[in-house]
């Protein structure tokens, strides 16, 4: 009996078929992508391709459960590979240890596709997916997970909302001086230790800091921001002391007790809030020395000693060594690069041991609760919690968003939410939204323009590609940027004679185009660049797409590099980038070459194939 | 690639102030290496009003566009500093429009911006004083203030 007997039947003949014949892209083999590899094993998918840059930690191991512990270091994307591979061995999957930012990826890369799957942790990447995807005009899964929480939605150049069409939330930041003078929760305190004091005392101290403190500066507190200057100067002088004896006392005295004494000093700042109480360097000494037996007796594992919170003495101990220990590490650095600088890294133990201790010191101090090694690991790291079950539920339904695409029912996909901590009702669905008109990203026209990078100057492509092809459509004056730089407008036509790789306009870049007069301002046209090694002037360029369609400008793309066949090809393409047909077309028996692309087309399920 | 987001916006903002910008002003962004225009860095110049100590003076500025813009408020320097109650030592402009926490949403326009530090220049705010030296000199003597603000002038007037 084939393994794929069940899932065949389940889906039924026509469905299973085009789930083998599909080519996806999955970006990302952590959480979502391991659990997303499986199923996509295991459901029929018979060509895969999974990018992923990142190796393997010890601390996935959890959840990301191709992953062992003899892998650790390597690439997440091979190792997914490899393990997949050993449950279904008679599929294809291409594994790349790369960056998707990379310009290898192409757009017309991406289009090779009939599916992509986000299985990401960042928006930088998910941006840049959804940008190609839309270019690219090729479906696209998105999803996410947070602890309990999880998401997937569907996304379709021109039918739904794509990633950007709703505004992200912008980074918390935290006031300066809550930070420096006047913290009330722990996560203040270990913010000061991990961003302010470790930076001072062991990194490359941040230039920003005087200017993000000058921009707190209200007539109350003009006083105290040149005092926190001040204190800033003298830490630096104290550093120069690293790697003596007292070195780290000299520290704790001067941030734990001197710097608190100032502070106590304003007493306008503690009129409404409860004052700080500085600690006393020989009181605690003692105290340890008093207590020393206890705490070496305690027998805990190193777990527990983790999950627990640590007494004053305990913490003062630890801050003192982890202090001592970071010196030597920093000059040891220094000894073979006199620039060298440590920065914190949650996974180093004595970056670790030195943000706890420190941030309950100052809690101790402000009278904040103290927090476990543990917790303080989750909040100086930005640890998002991670739970398997939550990527498993997700990964499923990324599966079942992809099988209504597949079946061209992109209509009955839904915008899913999971709430595993709302029960019964853990799942709740809303129809996907058309794309929002106001978005700057999606609202486009996306076209491929193959050009001679080399030869093609920007005045070649303004005469041949912008303008001149027919006189009373003509879009007038235009904008032309890319990667936020102005490469020409009315105003600014220095660039010209520039060819695109003078003006670093080479192969995967995305230059847009926006008309110069107001009508539809939003619109740009979008080209994604693919260098060709054409050689002769006239075929500098050629035009997969229409520009400025929205604007209901119609007209054939001139090139004669096209046999009659393929430009019965553009022009259907043309069609779905206008959004007037939704169906690619259909040919029969008909083999294109063009490049080193071959496009099949299987007269069986009308359906095209494209082969690298 | 660069967010498309900040690029458009940034786009629109050189189209619109091209068509129309209010006189005596100007603001362009940076012209990078390569030859093309950096749209995350505006070179900015502001002129006094009239009838005030502040003019014939034109006052250049840097406008830094970060990357969560329009999420968050360019950052707006004088350069060089400039004596005033609500500029910083470093050249900062302090304005209630320029700061996220405070007066500063995504469609607040680079004209209405530099239209705001225009109109700060003569009407300063006292509640936030960013540096001593002005501010000081401003409560405690006005006219020597003017003095100072009108020698300034002299020395920004533009060749």
């Amino acid at each position: 009996m084939p393994r794929t007997l069940h899932a065949e039947t389940v889906l039924g003949q026509s469905l299973f078929q085009k789930i083998s014949n599909c080519r996806v892209l999955m970006v990302g083999a952590g959480g979502i992508g391991c659990e997303l590899l499986k199923n996509l094993a295991m459901s029929g998918f018979r060509q895969i391709e999974l990018v992923d840059l990142d190796t393997i930690d010890l601390s996935n191991l959890n959840r990301q459960f191709l992953f062992q512990k003899q892998h650790i270091m390597k690439s997440k994307a091979e190792v997914a590979r490899e393990s997949a591979l050993k449950f279904n061995p008679n599929i294809n999957i291409i594994a790349h240890h790369a960056n998707i930012k990379s310009p290898r990826f192409n757009v017309e890369w991406f289009k090779s596709f009939d599916i992509v799957m986000n299985a990401l942790d960042n928006l930088d990447a998910r941006r840049h997916v959804n940008m190609m995807c839309l270019v690219a005009n090729v479906p696209l899964i998105e999803s996410g997970t947070e602890g309990y929480l999880g998401q997937v939605t569907a996304i379709k150049k021109d039918e739904t909302e794509c990633y950007d069409c709703q505004p992200k939330p912008v980074r918390r930041t935290y006031p300066v001086c809550t930070i420096r003078s006047t913290p009330s929760q722990p996560i203040h305190c270990i913010v000061w230790a991990k961003s302010y004091l470790f930076s001072q005392l062991f990194g490359l101290p941040e230039d920003d800091d005087d200017e993000r403190l000058e921009a707190e500066m209200t007539q109350e507190n003009v006083k105290e921001i040149e005092n926190l200057k001040k204190e800033t100067q003298a830490l630096k002088q104290i550093r120069e002391a690293m790697g003596t004896a007292d070195y780290p006392q000299k520290v704790f005295k001067k941030v734990f007790t001197d710097d608190i004494n100032r502070l106590l000093s304003m007493e306008d700042m503690w009129q409404n809030r409860k004052s700080p109480v500085a600690l006393k360097y020989e009181e605690i000494e003692k105290l340890v020395t008093e207590g020393n037996s206890q705490l070496n007796n305690t027998e805990e594992s190193n777990t527990l000693k983790d999950q627990r919170v640590w007494s004053l003495a305990e913490n003062f101990v630890v801050f003192l060594d982890s202090v001592r220990r970071l010196s030597e590490k920093l000059m040891k650095e220094q000894a073979n690069n006199p620039n060298a600088s440590l920065s914190f890294d949650k996974d180093d133990p004595d970056s670790l041991d030195f943000v706890t201790a420190t941030s309950n010191l100052r809690s101790i101090i402000f009278d904040i609760e103290p927090k476990s090694q543990f917790k303080v690991k989750e909040m100086a790291g930005n640890i998002i919690p991670a739970i398997a079950t939550t990527n498993a539920i997700i990964a499923g339904m990324i599966v079942m968003q992809s099988f209504k695409i597949l079946n061209e029912k992109l209509n009955e996909c839904k915008t899913i939410f999971f709430d595993g901590s709302r029960r019964p009702q853990i799942f709740l669905s809303e129809s996907l939204n058309p794309p929002n008109p106001e978005c700057r990203v999606c609202n486009n026209t996306h076209i491929i323009l193959k050009v001679n990078t080399k030869k093609a100057t920007l005045r070649d492509f303004l005469d041949k590609v912008i303008h001149g092809r027919n006189d009373d459509m003509d879009i007038g004056e235009v904008i032309v940027e890319e990667g936020g730089r102005i490469i020409y407008d009315v105003e600014y036509d220095d660039n010209l004679d520039a060819t695109f790789e003078q003006l670093q306009i080479t192969d995967g870049k995305l230059v847009s185009v926006k008309p110069d007069d107001d009508i539809d301002e939003q619109n740009s046209s979008i080209f994604a660049i693919s260098h060709r090694d054409f050689e002769t002037p006239n075929t500098w360029f050629q035009v997969d797409g229409e520009p400025f369609a929205t604007r209901n400008k119609i007209s054939v793309t001139k090139s004669n590099s096209f046999s009659k066949q393929k430009r019965k090809l553009e022009e259907s393409e043309v069609d779905t980038f206008e959004g007037l047909s939704r169906k690619r077309p259909a040919m029969n028996e008909e083999i294109l070459v063009e490049d080193d692309d071959i496009i099949v087309t299987d007269s069986g399920t009308q359906k095209l194939i494209v082969i690298d | 690639m660069s967010n498309t987001i900040i690029t458009s916006r940034l786009t629109e903002e050189r189209r619109q102030w091209r068509k129309d910008h209010p006189y005596g002003f100007y603001a362009r962004p940076q012209k990078n290496d390569d030859g093309t225009l950096n749209l995350f860095i505006w070179n900015v110049g502001i002129p006094g009003v009239k009838d005030t100590p502040w003019e014939n003076g034109t006052y250049k500025l840097v406008m830094f566009f970060p990357q969560e813009y329009p999420a968050k408020p360019p950052k707006c320097k004088f350069a060089p500093p400039l004596f005033h109650p609500n500029v910083y030592p470093s050249g900062t402009v302090c304005l209630s429009i320029l700061n996220e926490e405070e007066g500063w949403k995504p469609g607040i326009t680079i004209k209405q911006i530099v239209l705001g530090i225009q109109q700060l220049l003569n009407e300063p705010n006292p509640q936030s004083p960013a540096q001593a030296e002005a501010y000081e000199l401003f409560k405690r003597d006005k006219a020597a203030y003017e003095q100072r603000v009108r020698q300034q002038a002299k020395e920004n007037i533009m060749r």
